[in-house]
């Protein structure tokens, strides 16, 4: 396990090949998606969730919001997308 | 005007845009669904015959520019989108009651704009279908593309923004309810979905870590992935650079405040919220433009001094046609007339407070935004009209297919501002 973060950790400073540089670049773009962006979010779902005072029902408005709305934009996405495709081939 | 009886209750004067309908709503209804109709021929125009109809080119060998007031407009509706939210989360986190009038109006600002701006990314690729391409082939380009950082962010921005103008908005909606004639119950009643009179200090808490959340978040796209579409381009001379995240972040703060000043002044004008809307507010929002329109003057020098002071060629020749080619008739318009002159107006207001004059803060407040429109346009377009291989300069002049979609964004930002303006409540009623 050691030898393997250790590779990993050298493999960033020694970037020799372009697979070794989408691996570094793939990690950048999953930190900067999942920990700098989602760690704010992460928070503020926790907070609704154990954060004083404690309502569930709102709580529950919100985070089914939340993903109502992020149902929504894809498949709002997915029918402009199809209409405009199958009226301008 | 029909309504101008309602003096007695402060609250029942905020309903009356809802109660009452005017002439002039009818006309401005026509008016701007007139123009998004006129844009919608132009899209149509556009998604039919291709991007040909549009001024953009490829760069070198074309001899154009791949980018045009799309993405300028896109650039632009988002730095208001973000500054409006963090005016209406700061105001909600350090509890600026003086400011609360405003705090709606800026939450809408935001939701409303951050849907121009992907509506101009649409407009941009040219086909809608090519949004869908980014999310199925999500994990693939995770890694290495901004775009898809940018796409993410705007996602979570949109949802979070909405969400939070929602839940602020339960309590009023219930409020307002009861004093509705009854024929209009029904549309309301849906909006209230598990609403109780005892939710209100869970839904402040809520909002007061989504208003956290917003801002960090607004940090990362407008001082971050935003600008990182143009600052990690190493190979892209006048976009290069570390200063870009400060810069944009600084931009988007001082088009969000110069936004908001123009539409609360409309807001308070139409429908004589005097009381409401109380001069100190457009005195503070006039200082607090001024102090950050000078910051965007010094990331503007500090961006020349580098240029000028031993850039690269290719980065010179960018410097050149803005200060003294073809471009310099615009670039010393936009600095002089839309930022020099107003900043210069609102910090001698912001010392002599005596001197404070509405109309000289709001027409200071849309020079700048002009002027804001015009730098991301000479930011995104002169760049790609010098590209660093050897390539002859590109020109680029937008159509009317262009000019026209970039109007067809206003209209239907303002069409959907009114229209909410009509069905809830711009100012909280309960707090004011």
């Amino acid at each position: 396990m050691t030898e393997l973060v250790t590779s990993f950790i050298a493999n960033l400073f020694t970037l020799n090949s372009v697979a070794e540089w989408y691996s570094s670049t793939g990690l950048i773009g999953l930190v900067i998606i999942f920990l700098i962006i989602g760690v704010p979010i992460y928070i503020l779902i926790l907070a609704s969730i154990v954060g004083q005072p404690r309502n569930l029902k709102v709580t529950m408005i919100f985070i089914a919001m939340q993903i109502l709305l992020f149902i929504l934009a894809i498949i709002f996405v997915w029918i402009v997308g199809g209409i405009v495709s199958m009226a301008v081939p | 005007m029909k309504g101008e009886g309602i003096e007695s209750k402060p609250e029942e004067q905020l309903l009356r845009p809802i109660i009452y309908t005017t002439k002039a709503f009818y006309v401005a209804i026509a008016v701007l669904i007139g123009t998004t109709m006129w844009s919608g021929y132009a899209w149509w125009t556009q998604l039919t015959q291709g991007l040909v109809v549009t001024g953009m080119r490829d760069l070198g060998v074309s001899f154009g520019s791949p980018w045009g007031v799309y993405i300028a407009n896109f650039i632009w509706y988002v730095g208001i989108a973000h500054g409006g939210i963090a005016v209406s989360a700061g105001i909600r986190i350090t509890k600026l009651e003086k400011y609360r009038p405003i705090a709606r109006m800026a939450e809408l600002l935001t939701v409303i704009t951050l849907l121009m701006a992907g509506l101009s990314i649409v407009f941009d690729l040219g086909r809608p279908d090519r949004i869908f391409f980014m999310i199925i082939y999500y994990w693939d380009r995770i890694g290495q593309s901004p775009l898809i950082w940018d796409l993410t962010v705007i996602f979570a921005y949109s949802i979070l923004s909405v969400t939070y103008l929602y839940l602020t908005m339960r309590e009023d909606i219930a409020t307002y309810l009861e004093k509705l004639p009854r024929r209009w119950r029904w549309f309301y009643k849906p909006f209230l979905l598990g609403y109780s009179p005892g939710e209100k200090e869970k839904v402040d808490q809520i909002a007061w870590w989504i208003a956290i959340t917003l801002i960090v978040l607004m940090a990362l796209l407008s001082g971050g992935v935003i600008p990182w579409l143009f600052g990690l381009m190493v190979s892209q001379a006048g976009w290069y650079g570390a200063v870009q995240g400060p810069y944009f972040l600084t931009a988007a703060l001082v088009s969000a405040i110069s936004g908001i000043i123009i539409i609360a002044s409309i807001i308070r004008r139409l429908f004589r919220w005097e009381k409401q809307i109380k001069p100190e507010i457009f005195k503070g929002l006039g200082t607090i433009l001024a102090v950050l329109t000078v910051i965007y003057l010094w990331f503007i020098l500090h961006e020349q001094l580098t240029i000028r002071y031993a850039g690269p060629t290719t980065e010179l020749a960018i410097s050149d046609a803005l200060l003294m080619g073809s471009f310099s008739p615009i670039y010393w318009t936009m600095l002089i007339v839309g930022l020099i002159l107003p900043f210069i107006y609102l910090a001698i207001q912001a010392i002599y407070p005596k001197v404070f004059s509405l109309k000289g803060t709001v027409i200071s407040a849309i020079l700048i935004l002009v002027a804001l429109w015009v730098k991301r346009f000479l930011l995104v377009v002169i760049s790609l009209l010098y590209p660093r291989l050897p390539y002859p300069v590109g020109s680029y002049t937008p159509t009317w297919v262009e000019w026209s979609l970039v109007l067809g964004t206003l209209a239907i930002a303002s069409l959907l501002y009114i229209v909410f303006i009509k069905i809830y409540p711009i100012i909280e009623l309960k707090r004011s």
